[in-house]
């Protein structure tokens, strides 16, 4: 029993608690970082962004590799082992590992291998891995615990030939066929990694479209592009039974009859927060009807001293803005200006191609506004996308009825996730859509869409507010 | 009572100089590098190769596996068996490969030839069995053990299953020699001397990949391995929780918890408990081989 009180006592050691951690010993604050893994980092490191991104990247080299077939020759080897193209992970993971374990260090966070359980609002009891178990005191406490792949009793979900986001990266070779059941963010990823390395992919889902969020043309574009390279996308079918067939394949039955088969399959319809060892009802608390933690826009819950931040509050669940929660969390509870919370936070959905998004979408800003000027520049109209080959990239724009303010902007193409930062500050810092024609950018670069879609919408304008100078520029 | 106590005594077994002697024979044989190590029968050899072509004919799989008895026999015993669950029986080899598919079958074919091969000798027949027992067991529990840490369950399959063959193949070594005595204590104690070594010179033999070798070289020391540590570390905490299985203990969980490799795999007293709910299961498994 350690009756030495902590100014903060963080659970969980992913982006979210690493930044409160760090935030919190930066004033000068001792703070405890309760993990459970042996190694500090979270789902972000070792099961999620990380690794995904690096088979991704990997993926991609071998696809510009092959563009170039005059000069080489490469193909994806069938059952080709994961290790060869999750090369560089190691290095990835290994170097990471090393600088979150230095950062922590250098700012005197005590780090605490264990599962933390409330045993009151201000006492969490640490049970260490062989069993034994210490009791630490925080003035605050700030649970980061994150979230794990969703695994309903109706999914035989065994890790062997039905897979879910974490034990994908457990298989060794590339299969011949994989059934993708879901179409949101980490199913998109992974289908069309798999589909770029020959792997026969379908995807499945109750919708109608993948990445339903995004506007329709925005979504139909990552689907060709996806049909493209061999993958199939099967919509408005929900699974009604799957399983392995005990010798050969994972069989899914529809509900609208049709049968599907591969040799793996890919669970990936969402994801859960991870509370259920954490003793919530000691602490005050309960999860809401989503499963997931109530808080408020400063991470702050109904116990004004217990503070909930990354996934385990929900959407957008990202490894960006969960770093920003902890950070916010923290200045809050300790009585620090955290900052306007930021209301335009970017996704990014690293798929191939990469898409991303920004404030609105036309449909929502058409709800809101009513009619709104829109842009879409394709990639292949800018010089950059057609030199390194992205020809399948769109840019949209998306404005007030007046065209004078961005409200939105969705990209689809290489690069997307980069590019859509000058779309974000622009609408942070509420510049006029003339902002991105008054200014030079690079040549060539894929910026230019912006340059051309702002163009587009300045000659949507009506007559009267026409600025003809930047008319004359077109 | 002093008779019938002198009655069940065993007969005293060679002296040690016997078993040193013995263990200098074959610590001789494997330095000459000439240490005769069987072959994976070629009909085995074919079915792997043929396995991981797409357009492979089901009709000469069968023909294969038909060209060897032992084979044969040893698939369609497993394919009928707890394990693969058949939903009706199955008689003949193609039925076989038709219900399970190639790579089930390239499992037992696996499982099968290594039993013939390596785990059988007439001489010791029942040691052979049990070391046989241990690394089906030890296969078992790896793959729930790499279920519950999404790590790759065939992998965690075969360094399982292979992780003791050098015991069988020490064994087969005295077994060729002319004064090979009967299976005891002291003669398991010399086989437990050059195991590792055996096994590591019939994993390199084989080709095995790198994670079996590290897992048959490093499942008791696994802290010493460079690479493949997990893997190794997880084949230790197999046999743990095998042997906690096949023992009648009360709480397995408090014997199993302190040992190094539970703690290093990360798993905690509740994800043991629930690791530990499957002995029935697992054990009903191991009955099918
Ligand atoms: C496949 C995949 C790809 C992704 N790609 C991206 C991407 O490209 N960009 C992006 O921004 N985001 C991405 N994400 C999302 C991102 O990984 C998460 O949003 C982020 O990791 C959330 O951070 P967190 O700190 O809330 O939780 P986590 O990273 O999940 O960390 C939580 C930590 O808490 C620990 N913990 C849980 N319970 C306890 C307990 N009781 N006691 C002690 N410790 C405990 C866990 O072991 C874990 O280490 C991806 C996710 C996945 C799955």
């Amino acid at each position: 029993m350690s009756d030495v009180p902590y100014d903060f006592v963080i659970i969980g050691s992913g982006p979210a608690g690493q930044k409160a951690a760090i935030q919190a010993s930066k004033k000068g604050c001792r703070v405890a970082l309760i993990e459970r893994d042996r190694q500090v980092g979270g789902s972000c490191v070792y099961r999620g962004t990380i690794p995904s991104k690096t088979l991704r990247e990997n993926a991609l080299q071998l696809a510009r590799a092959s563009q170039c077939q005059q000069a080489v020759t490469v193909q994806v080897e069938q059952h080709a082992p994961m290790n060869h193209l999750m090369s560089r992970l190691q290095q990835v993971l290994d170097s990471h590992d090393h600088l979150i374990a230095d950062q922590l260090g250098r700012n005197g966070i005590t780090c605490i291998h264990g599962r933390a359980t409330f045993k009151n609002p201000h006492e969490v009891a640490v049970t260490r891995v062989d069993g034994t178990s210490d009791t630490l005191t925080g003035k605050h406490v700030v649970i980061a615990t994150g979230s794990r792949p969703r695994s309903p009793d109706d999914i035989p979900v065994d890790h062997e030939y039905i897979l879910d986001s974490d034990s994908v990266l457990s298989m060794c070779y590339l299969p011949e066929s994989m059934l993708v059941l879901g179409s949101g963010v980490i199913a998109c990823e992974y289908a069309s990694i798999f589909a770029l390395l020959g792997v026969n992919v379908t995807m499945v889902d109750r919708f109608a479209s993948p990445l339903g969020f995004l506007d329709p043309d925005l979504s139909a574009r990552f689907q060709d592009s996806f049909e493209a390279f061999g993958g199939r996308f099967v919509g408005n079918a929900k699974v009604s039974d799957i399983y392995w067939d005990g010798a050969c394949e994972v069989v899914a039955r529809m509900d609208n009859g049709l049968q599907l088969s591969a040799e793996k399959a890919l669970f990936a319809l969402g994801r859960m927060a991870n509370v259920d060892s954490l003793g919530l009802a000691a602490a005050g608390l309960e999860v809401n009807q989503y499963g997931i933690l109530d808080a408020d826009e400063n991470c702050q819950t109904k116990v004004p001293h217990i503070y909930a931040v990354g996934d385990v509050i929900g959407a957008p669940a990202l490894a960006s803005s969960s770093m920003d929660q902890g950070r916010r969390a923290v200045r809050h509870a300790l009585g620090l200006p955290p900052g306007a919370p930021a209301h335009t936070i970017p996704s990014g959905i690293y798929t191939i191609p990469e898409i991303a998004s920004v404030g609105l979408t036309e449909l929502q800003a058409r709800k809101e506004y009513g009619s709104v000027k829109v842009a879409k520049v394709d990639f292949a109209e800018v010089a950059r996308g057609q030199i390194a080959g992205i020809q399948d990239g769109l840019l949209k724009m998306v404005s007030d009825p007046e065209g004078k303010y961005l409200l939105g902007c969705q990209i689809v193409g290489e690069g997307a996730t980069e590019l859509i930062h000058l779309a974000q500050m622009a609408l942070v810092s509420q510049q006029p859509v003339d902002i991105f024609v008054e200014n030079i950018f690079n040549f060539p670069t894929l910026a230019e869409a912006y340059r051309i879609g702002a163009l587009a919408v300045i000659a949507q304008r009506g007559a009267a507010n026409d600025e003809s100078s930047l008319a004359a520029v077109v | 009572m002093l008779e019938a106590a002198q009655a069940t005594e065993p007969p005293a077994g060679p002296p040690q100089e016997f078993f040193d002697a013995l263990s200098a024979a074959i610590t001789a044989e494997i330095e000459s590098g000439e240490l005769e190590l069987p072959l994976l029968p070629t009909s085995a050899m074919q079915v792997f190769h043929l396995a991981s072509d797409a357009d492979a004919d089901i009709g000469k799989v069968a023909g294969m596996i038909e060209t060897d008895q032992k084979l044969a026999t040893g698939v369609l015993r497993v394919a009928n068996s707890v394990a693969y669950s058949p939903r009706q029986e199955i008689v003949t080899l193609r039925q076989a490969i038709m219900r399970l598919g190639l790579k089930s079958l390239c499992e037992i074919v696996l499982g099968a030839a290594f039993k013939a091969t390596v785990f059988s000798d007439d001489r010791y027949m029942e040691p052979m069995e049990r070391y046989w027992r241990t690394g089906i067991g030890a296969a078992l529990w790896a793959k729930e053990l790499a279920r519950l840490r999404r790590k790759n369950v065939e992998t965690a399959y075969l360094c399982g299953m292979l992780h003791n063959v050098g015991q069988p193949m020490t064994l087969k070594i005295i077994s060729g020699m002319d004064d090979a005595p009967a299976f005891d204590d002291a003669l398991s104690e010399v086989i437990g001397r050059h195991a590792i070594q055996v096994g590591g010179i019939l994993a390199d033999r084989w080709q095995l990949p790198e994670v079996v070798k590290t897992c048959i070289t490093y499942h008791d020391n696994f802290e010493a391995a460079e690479n493949y540590r997990d893997e190794a570390c997880a084949v230790r905490a197999a046999v743990e929780l095998l042997n906690s299985s096949s023992e009648e203990d009360e709480d397995p969980a408090a014997l199993l918890m302190p040992q190094a490799c539970f703690q290093e795999l990360n798993i905690y007293p509740d994800d043991l408990a629930g690791l530990l709910e499957q002995r029935s299961r697992l054990a009903l498994a191991l009955e099918s081989f």
